[in-house]
C-alpha cells in the first residue's frame, strides 16, 4: 500500500466515505423496521422506541465490526491458499 | 502491493472496482444478517446466540455466492460453442 499516489489515495478515501454512507442508510432502514411501529398517533419517539434505537445502532455497528473481522480473516486465508497453490504449480513446471 | 512497479491505469480501475464490490457486499451482508439474527433490543450486549447466528449467516452467504458463481461459470463455459482447446480442457476438468 506504500506506493499509492495521491489520486489513488483520494479514490480510496472517496470509496470509504461512500461505503460509510451506504452502511448508514442500511442501518437507518434496519433500525426503523426493528424499532418504530408504523402508527403515528404521537409525533414523539416513545421511551421504548428511543431506547430500542440506541441499542439497535450500537448492536448494528458491533455486528458490522465482527462480520468485518471474520471476513478479513477468511479472505486472508483464501489468499494464502491461492499463493500456496501457485507456488506448487510453479514448482511442478520446473 | 509493494514491489509491483508502476501500476497501469487498467489495474487501478479493476482493483478499485473489485474493492468497491467487496465493500458493498460487506454492507449488504451486515444488513441481511442483522435483520435475520438480531431481534432482542432489551439488551445492548450481543448475546452468544446472536453472535453465532450472524457469523454463520455471513459464512453461509459467502459459500452460497461462491457456489453460485462457480456453477454459473461452469454453465457459461459449457454453453460456449466456440470452444477452443483451453475451454475443452476446462470442460473435462469440470466433469
Amino acid at each position: 500500500m506504500a506506493e499509492l499516489n495521491e489520486a489513488q489515495l483520494k479514490l480510496v478515501a472517496d470509496l470509504e466515505l461512500e461505503m460509510m454512507a451506504d452502511m448508514y442508510n442500511r442501518m437507518s432502514n434496519c433500525c426503523q423496521k426493528k424499532c418504530i411501529a408504523p402508527k403515528y398517533k404521537d409525533p414523539d419517539l416513545n421511551k421504548g422506541e428511543a431506547v430500542c434505537i440506541d441499542r439497535c445502532v450500537a448492536k448494528y455497528m458491533e455486528i458490522h465490526d465482527r462480520i468485518g473481522k471474520k471476513l478479513t480473516a477468511m479472505s486472508q486465508q483464501d489468499e494464502a491458499t491461492v499463493k500456496k497453490i501457485q507456488a506448487q504449480m510453479q514448482q511442478q513446471q520446473k | 502491493m509493494a514491489g509491483l512497479g508502476p501500476t497501469t491505469h487498467i489495474d487501478v480501475e479493476s482493483t478499485s472496482r473489485q474493492f468497491r464490490e467487496f465493500l458493498s457486499s460487506y454492507n449488504k451482508l451486515t444488513e441481511m444478517c442483522f435483520m435475520d439474527c438480531i431481534n432482542d433490543f432489551t439488551s445492548r450486549k450481543i448475546s452468544n446466540a446472536e453472535d453465532t447466528c450472524a457469523l454463520n449467516c455471513m459464512e453461509k452467504y459467502m459459500k452460497m455466492t461462491q457456489r453460485i458463481s462457480q456453477r454459473f461459470q461452469e454453465s457459461q463455459l459449457l454453453s460456449t460453442d466456440a470452444a477452443g482447446p483451453t475451454v475443452q480442457n476446462l470442460k473435462s476438468a469440470v466433469q
